[in-house]
């Protein structure tokens, strides 16, 4: 999948480098528009229908859900001090760290919605917060306990990421990682664009 | 901005009130790949045809590198502090929850 997405957006480059007219991006402003909507209009449907992990939440009760408030806090306050450092404003550097690692979702919005250079930022970040997921996953597991090894995945710790977690901690672990992932998710799509227009 | 949100919407509530079947959720996963793979087609030709965008493309991943790491570094600060709190009274629910998923 990784491979598929940097393959499209590779392809966009050399398209938008070599092949499309200047005066052509006005006109892939409907088109980019209607794929938006049926993009979301996809994803709210996987969320609302993701009625299992929902009722596994309800038995755990609220206490899991403090796993993934505190990683999407520590997130948002370390983009927001890493962004400071870089002279970022708050507004981006806060809506790229709530990508959570979903680099396809966060890098599209914000380059839809505000700019493209920051979506591309997004999209740089996010895809390297996965590839730092998947390498600490295994050492925090051992070194700082299986519920940290869940906090570098982000959204990710529902599909991407979960083997590993699976593979380096236990079963209890999982289950928290999917709650993790879902509920990070679902914020992806609300966060971006509320903290981009801050 | 608030078509992102009633788009949301609309999918939420549909997949609330009818679970995807199999055929749904494929059907339904095209469509977001679909989507996904214009947005994605699309941002790229916007970052190729800008020659300041592509100039700073260096730039742009050393902030990255900077941007991710210290997410991650937030991340994994604030559940480590947690850690205890939130395992208390959770081992038995889990232990129960598995015990009963296994039944």
């Amino acid at each position: 999948m990784t491979v598929l997405v940097i393959g499209a957006i590779l392809a966009g480059v050399m398209l938008g480098y070599w092949l499309l007219p200047p005066d052509i991006t006005t006109h892939l402003d409907t088109v980019t528009t209607v794929a938006l909507c049926l993009m979301l209009v996809g994803v709210g449907m996987d969320l609302g229908s993701q009625r299992q992990t929902w009722l596994r939440l309800r038995a755990l009760g609220w206490k899991v859900l403090l796993v993934p408030a505190l990683v999407a806090l520590g997130s948002l306050a370390g983009a927001v001090a890493g962004g400071g450092l870089l002279g970022l404003p708050v507004n981006e550097s806060s809506a790229i760290g709530a990508g959570f690692g979903w680099y396809s979702l966060s890098g599209v919005l914000i380059a839809k919605i505000y700019s493209v250079e920051t979506g591309a930022l997004a999209f740089l970040t996010n895809i390297s917060r996965e590839l730092l997921a998947f390498v600490l996953i295994p050492a925090l597991a051992v070194r700082l306990g299986h519920l940290v090894a869940v906090s570098p995945g982000g959204a990710t710790t529902m599909d991407t990421t979960l083997p590993l977690i699976a593979r380096s901690t236990d079963a209890d672990t999982t289950v928290i990682a999917v709650v993790n992932g879902t509920t990070l998710s679902a914020l992806v799509p609300f966060l971006v664009p509320l903290l981009i227009h801050l | 901005m608030t078509l992102i949100f009633v788009s949301l919407g609309i999918g939420i509530i549909w997949g609330h009130l009818r679970p995807l079947s199999g055929r749904g959720a494929r059907a339904a996963h095209v469509v977001t790949l679909a989507g996904l793979f214009i947005m994605l087609v699309s941002m790229g030709a916007q970052l190729g045809s800008d020659e300041r965008v592509l100039a700073n493309l260096g730039r742009m991943g050393l902030q990255a590198v900077v941007l991710s790491v210290f997410s991650v570094l937030g991340s994994v600060l604030m559940v480590y502090l947690a850690r205890n709190f939130i395992y208390r009274g959770l081992d038995a629910k889990l232990t129960r929850g598995q015990r009963r998923e296994k039944q």
